[in-house]
């Protein structure tokens, strides 16, 4: 591509202290220049235009900004991903985003994704500013979900049914959500961010940058619950951490302002030289953790005024004691007589004929919501103790099951190669495949759960796997061949820990053996006597 | 990593399957200088074979010109990794049109029979149509609506699809409007996607005779229509 071809008129946008021009980034530069936000208003003519006529960083960047990506695996076909902040959807939002698929034809499909969101694959850039203004008419947003901006907000997918609940996440994720994408919210942030909200006693989020999670008052037992946070949680290629103590404790109503606050000092302090080293972690590293606080409590009071509670000192102790549950199956909701179903949707791919019968499903059995979970399947909400039989005979609910084996249950995949130019291996299909070939072995007396990445960059998460499983490339044979390290022992119970490194490329031709072996020894799998 | 190193010596890239080869590769794509010139005379010399994660980690940096050396190199293996050509085909830029249409160009001379060059075809043709030439528009419509293998035709139809734009509306809507009633679902199926994209394409899908098309497809013709509606 040309780089003098841009018709995209780039000014800066920004004063705040950063490194000079000559020093920044190829993508810091980018973001200088012009904020993807901005290119709203001409979306239609842009694409109008074709891809040809934007310039490789507004290609490629900026249109992130408004959660398009451009795909280098499927060049013209570009991927849209949304903001469902607690994973919240409606039957009609869902619809509608089953058209735009449907109309894809075999190009089109939908991811659900770790951070209990949708991704939609196969659109031309001709369908955006039609399928971003009927978003917007449905209460949908695709704004600043990719790239350096705060991510999808989660929560506790079964906020507001959960017999466990302590708090109902959604109200709050709603509102952290509305702070941050308001007119002054973050809009150039050092690297991308990562926020969520824990509201039940297996809200395990300190894979996160931000988490909030439920925790008593520290010196009034009878007050309601608020919040203890906890900060610097991430993966990547170079480094993995759980998310440590900050030593702040918030009520409910100030985690709009501290969580803006505290992006608002990650914006002007987080570094902006080394794109390896500027997650949030680092910055609490380069700082240390109490001048870190420290410091985030001065921006809050800033933002918060002088009249608003200040944050409360806080030992780090919270309710969050368990690994999170699967939530499939029919469950009773805290609600009399009614019903929450999950269903396990295979490596979290969905295709627009399942979107329509499952926005179909929510309206005829529930109250025409549905909840995506972490672990990438759907619940359907609200049903009735007396309409459950019939759904449970739908035909969909022979290919997105109730109880789905042990170790699909709870299996976890990034995208792959099919869409991802990093990945070294197909995870998604590797990972289906490998897994019936298993379930076919062998009977296992409780879920295991496997996070499947294609590549070091992590977005599978295998770290939090009890089997995390990596892509990379072997010799066998002779030959160089597509394989997985096997990472082990992940928790995400009281006493969390990441998994580590157990067996160096396995080539995926021998993966279902070698994991076999590993669910027998250590996880209590019996063979299957053979038909 | 980007800072300390110097240079980035395609001779010193850790083979593939070497524990150091990710780290060293996102070095690569982070370095915040690099002379891509080492790099293409490399794959040209046949020293360095391009693996996708290389390409990866380069792509950032192709512009045209180095994507078309890049793509001369692979059209002249016979055996080249299709995954690669992605990467390479996505820039657009008259030398990389030129190198499909001969490539393309050497197919249709070939024997049809030959599934190998089929299957080449079905590569490049959607890439042509990337390039967004209004030239191409006949090639790919020919080879859209003509008794060619269905994987050849299909790739024809993604090539006007990533195009779209491009091309002349009312030939492009009297190409769609043929294919809605081919005998493959697929093909018709994605006529009717791409002419509802078009102005004027919701008056051609709403004048057809529903009743002699499939069922399925005429469901299809319906929802698109009714999402003209909504």
């Amino acid at each position: 591509m040309n780089s003098t071809d841009t018709s995209v008129d780039t000014a800066p946008t920004s004063d705040r202290s950063a490194p000079p021009p000559a020093e920044l980034s190829k993508v810091e530069r980018a973001k200088a220049e012009l904020c993807g936000l901005d290119l709203a208003p001409r979306l239609a003519e842009l694409a109008a235009a074709g891809w040809e006529s934007l310039d490789e960083a507004t290609l490629t960047i900026r249109l992130k900004w408004l959660g398009i990506f451009f795909r280098p695996v499927t060049p013209g076909r570009f991927m849209v991903r949304l903001r469902l902040p607690n994973g919240v959807i409606a039957a009609e939002q869902l619809e509608l985003l089953a058209d735009a698929v449907d109309r894809c034809g075999e190009h089109g499909s939908a991811d659900i994704t770790t951070r209990q969101n949708l991704q939609l694959r196969g659109l031309l850039l001709e369908d955006m500013p039609p399928l971003l203004a009927a978003m917007e008419r449905v209460g949908l947003t695709s704004r600043q979900s990719g790239h350096d901006n705060p991510r999808n907000i989660t929560g506790n997918p079964l906020a507001g049914l959960d017999p466990e609940e302590l708090i109902d996440t959604r109200p709050l994720v709603d509102a952290i959500q509305a702070r941050l994408l308001a007119d002054d919210g973050p809009r150039n942030l050092p690297r991308k961010f990562n926020v969520a909200v824990g509201g039940a006693p297996d809200s395990f989020l300190l894979h996160n940058d931000l988490a909030f999670l439920p925790a008593p008052h520290p010196q009034d037992p009878a007050a309601p619950l608020g919040f203890t946070v906890m900060v610097g949680g991430f993966f990547s290629a170079q480094r993995n951490e759980l998310a440590v103590p900050l030593g702040l404790w918030l009520r409910h109503e100030q985690l709009p302002d501290f969580t803006l606050a505290l992006l608002r000092h990650y914006d002007a302090h987080g570094n902006r030289a080394q794109r390896n080293r500027s997650r949030l972690m680092y910055l609490v590293d380069g700082l240390g953790l109490a001048a870190y606080r420290d410091a985030v409590v001065a921006a809050y009071r800033e933002l918060a005024g002088p009249s608003a509670p200040a944050p409360l000192p806080h030992d780090g102790r919270h309710l969050v004691v368990r690994a999170p549950r699967d939530g499939l199956g029919i469950q009773a909701q805290k609600q009399a007589g009614l019903h929450w179903v999950g269903l396990h949707v295979p490596m979290g791919r969905l295709d627009a004929a399942a979107m329509l019968e499952l926005a179909r499903l929510a309206r005829v059995y529930g109250s025409g919501e549905l909840r995506l979970t972490e672990a990438q399947n759907v619940l359907i909400v609200n049903v009735p103790s007396d309409r459950l039989a019939a759904l449970e005979a739908e035909p969909l609910l022979e290919r997105f099951r109730l109880e789905p084996g042990a170790l699909q249950a709870e299996a976890v995949s990034c995208t792959g190669s099919r869409y991802c130019s990093f990945a070294l291996i197909p995870t998604k299909r590797t990972a289906q495949a490998v897994i019936d070939e298993l379930e076919r072995r062998l009977e296992l007396p409780e879920a295991v759960r496997s996070h499947w990445t294609g590549c070091p960059n992590a977005c599978g998460q295998p770290y939090m796997g009890q089997i995390g499983l990596m892509g990379a490339k072997a010799r066998h044979d002779g030959q160089m061949v597509e394989a997985a390290k096997i990472f082990l022992g992940g928790r995400l119970d009281h006493d969390p820990q990441l998994a580590a490194l157990h067996e160096k490329a396995v080539p995926l031709s021998e993966l279902p053996d070698v994991l076999e072996g590993l669910l027998v020894e250590r996880f209590g799998a019996r063979r299957r006597a053979a038909p | 990593m980007t800072a300390a190193r110097a240079s980035w010596d395609p001779r010193t890239l850790p083979a593939s399957g070497s524990p150091e080869r990710w780290p060293w590769l996102q070095g690569l794509r982070r370095a915040r200088h690099l002379d891509l010139e080492p790099w293409l005379q490399a794959v040209e010399a046949g020293s360095l074979q391009p693996a996708p994660d290389l390409l990866a980690a380069l792509a950032e940096r192709l512009d045209g010109p180095a994507a078309a050396r890049l793509l001369a190199w692979w059209l002249a293996q016979p055996a080249a990794d299709p995954a690669l050509l992605a990467v390479i085909g996505r820039h657009r830029h008259p030398r990389c049109r030129a190198l499909l249409r001969q490539a393309l160009a050497a197919s249709a001379a070939g024997p049809a029979a030959v599934s190998a060059v089929g299957a080449r075809a079905a590569l490049l043709l959607p890439l042509l149509g990337h390039q967004r030439h209004l030239d191409d528009f006949p090639l790919l419509r020919d080879q859209a609506l003509a008794p060619l293998p269905l994987q050849q035709r299909r790739a024809a139809l993604e090539g006007l699809a990533v195009g779209l734009g491009a091309w002349p509306s009312l030939p492009l809507r009297q190409a769609l409007g043929a294919l809605v009633g081919d005998l493959d679902r697929g093909l018709a199926a994605t006529a009717v996607d791409l002419l509802a994209r078009l102005p004027g394409g919701a008056r051609d899908l709403a004048a057809l005779d529903r009743g002699r098309l499939a069922p399925e497809l005429a469901r299809r013709v319906e929802r698109r229509l009714a999402a003209r509606r909504s």
